[in-house]
């Protein structure tokens, strides 16, 4: 990542996102949405059903475009890329993990992983090699060739979370990680964040518990698709 | 990089077909079957084509053929009408032998189907063909034992016979039959020759035969309307000069007036094969015809199936433009499953069309094989058909948007 500590990874300045439901009834999905995302940062979003969230993960992680505003990624105006522009941006630089993990069931975990550098062009033999890399780096090393129906729960989100991270990512994207999981699981996967943060990732997680906002740095509070609030956590949790 | 993706997509392609087995077999179904229809039974009418162009060719290739009932009869009451006529008469041979120039030989054959008996052995029917000596110039006929029918034997017409070589292998098997009495339908006659094997045409085995002058058949049985006069004009050039030479004669000689038409019927062998052409023409036509809405029919089964295939995994899509894949990716992934598809389609019907030819060639004794350029045109065109139809679908997946198609249950 070359940008420096003084300038923003992302910059949502007055961002909003209206959806038209048909007769001339819009929902106001986000409105005037400003705020600024560091390197290194571990940010929570959090905010009831309905509250935007899901909305201003899906205009963070380049997914869709905003009605008004601009959006900067890495100092670039994206508010107006193509869909080819956007699709590059998630390739390169967005790792998703989602609460049903969204792996490919027909694939192997190795294969799963590996995925999004074959849209980068990378060669097989280095695909490969990364893959299992990465795998190994998050405890999953040797569970590469099994299918998701194969694995536990927390397996599968190591897997995605490996392959969120094996493009090196400029931010990922957690939408309720631990959703599906049980508590000892989910500690798991929020000690491996703490580790990936520790490193150096920008992570930010979409969640509507509290708990888990308890082990980020920094608590965004979305109601009704504006900011309520935006401070840092004091007392943060540490995963064992 | 384009390479690459292909090779990566098909491999993709590959492993999703194979967990559908039974869908993707059913799927290819329509192309499997039309091509493999289109590509035998081109291979086939091909070799019918060469097989019938050679025949007529052995017999060389100016010669022609007077009989009284045209060849190209479609209807049994034109053929009645035909009976009909006045029959042939042998005296047009020695007629057309003086007043015609251009012919260099006359040919005749008439026959009918009789029993042979031989001391205490009898054959089933057989052909007995009532046929003159100048046959032999125009058909392959190679004796083996003794002498063909003769001038001499017409002259006088002789109860002498010729043996073809399995009515000789049935009756005299390693004995000589020269100079042997038989009967043919209980009249006695001498065997003066034998001649060599002749193999199938059609299926009509020429070697359960008997030769004997034609003037004796006639004495015997009459002239039937398969009674045919063989022409064979000088040189190699076209037949047409003689032709005309003979219909003239015949005409006169059968007194019709200029404004009649022919009461009889003089077939070149261009003529015929030109025929034998429209015939395998008009099926060549229905065959590109059937298989053509065949393949129409498979790709429409293939864009079927891909929309199905696309809906079920409207999940994955979304997973993959999330993780950076384009439009085009997905378009080129699905499309290169179509082809893929429809390609397997039209390899297995290649192979399956190949062995039915090889199937028909060895039962009907019709010498024909697959042409290289249809096998090629068959998967060419399978594969044009799986690009085409598999273009909407895979239009439909790429265009989805991810965050929907994420939400998909």
């Amino acid at each position: 990542m070359t940008v420096s500590k003084k300038e923003p990874l992302i910059a949502l300045d007055k961002l909003c996102k209206t959806y038209d439901m048909g007769k001339a009834q819009q929902v106001m999905a986000l409105v005037d949405v400003t705020l600024d995302v560091y390197p290194g940062e571990y940010i929570a979003i959090m905010g009831p059903s309905g509250s935007g969230k899901s909305t201003l993960m899906n205009m963070l992680g380049c997914l869709d475009t905003p009605s008004c505003g601009n959006y900067y990624f890495k100092g670039q105006d994206i508010s107006e890329a193509t869909e080819d522009e956007l699709a590059h941006i998630r390739n390169i630089d967005i790792g998703f993990v989602f609460q049903t993990y969204n792996l490919l069931a027909r694939s192997s975990a190795l294969s799963n992983v590996e995925l999004p550098l074959i849209y980068s062009g990378v060669s097989r033999e280095e695909r490969k090699q990364r893959a299992q890399e990465v795998l190994d780096s998050v405890g999953m090393g040797n569970r590469a060739n099994h299918k998701p129906n194969e694995l536990s729960g927390g397996e599968r989100q190591r897997a995605a979370i490996a392959r969120a991270l094996i493009n090196r990512p400029a931010i990922i994207l957690a939408d309720e990680p631990t959703g599906n999981l049980d508590s000892k699981t989910g500690a798991e996967i929020l000690s491996i964040f703490d580790a990936l943060n520790k490193n150096g990732n920008t992570i930010i997680v979409v969640t509507h518990d509290r708990d888990i906002a308890n082990y980020t740095k920094r608590r965004i509070l979305l109601h009704d698709g504006r900011v309520q609030s935006d401070e840092a956590i004091k007392n943060r949790r540490l995963a064992n | 990089m384009a390479l690459k993706i292909l090779a990566e997509s098909m491999v993709m392609a590959f492993r999703s077909l194979i967990a559908n087995k039974m869908r993707s077999v059913l799927t290819t179904l329509g192309i499997v079957i039309g091509v493999m229809t289109v590509v035998g039974l081109i291979s086939v009418i091909l070799g019918l084509n060469n097989y019938v162009a050679n025949l007529l060719s052995s017999m060389g290739s100016n010669t022609f053929f007077v009989q009284k009932i045209d060849h190209n009869i479609t209807s049994e009451e034109q053929f009645h009408a035909q009976e009909r006529r006045p029959d042939l008469k042998l005296e047009y041979m020695d007629a057309i032998r003086k007043n015609c120039p251009h012919v260099e030989f006359v040919a005749a054959r008439d026959m009918r189907s009789k029993k042979l008996s031989y001391g205490n052995k009898t054959t089933n029917y057989v052909f007995v063909i009532g046929t003159n000596e100048e046959i032999q110039n125009m058909d392959e006929m190679v004796v083996q034992n003794g002498r063909f029918i003769t001038n001499t034997d017409e002259v006088a017409t002789s109860y002498t016979c010729v043996l073809g070589y399995d009515t000789t292998d049935l009756l005299f098997g390693n004995a000589d039959p020269i100079g042997q009495r038989i009967k043919v339908d209980d009249v006695p006659f001498t065997v003066v020759g034998t001649i060599g094997k002749l193999g199938s045409v059609f299926g009509i085995n020429r070697d359960n035969s008997v030769y004997i002058p034609l003037t004796t058949f006639e004495k015997l049985y009459g002239l039937s309307h398969h009674f045919t006069m063989v022409v064979k004009p000088y040189g190699d050039g076209s037949p047409e000069p003689a032709v005309e030479e003979v219909r003239a004669l015949l005409r006169r000689l059968r007194g019709l007036k200029a404004d009649e038409e022919d009461n009889f019927s003089i077939n070149t062998q261009q003529a015929m094969l030109a025929l034998f052409h429209n015939l395998t023409g008009a099926i060549f036509a229905v065959m590109l015809g059937v298989g053509g809405i065949s393949l129409v029919v498979g790709g429409v089964g293939i864009m079927n199936i891909m929309l199905v295939s696309v809906t079920e995994r409207t999940r994955e899509i979304g997973i993959r433009k999330a993780l950076g894949a384009k439009r085009r990716d997905i378009l080129f992934q699905f499309l290169v499953e179509a082809l893929v598809l429809s390609l397997i389609g039209g390899i297995l019907g290649v192979g399956l069309g190949v062995l039915i030819v090889k199937l028909i060639s060895i039962n009907l004794k019709v010498p024909a094989a697959a042409p290289a350029w249809v096998i090629i045109l068959g998967v060419v065109f399978s594969g044009l058909v799986g690009v085409a139809f598999g273009l909407y679908p895979s239009n439909k997946a790429a265009r989805m948007h991810p965050i929907e198609a994420l939400r998909y249950e």
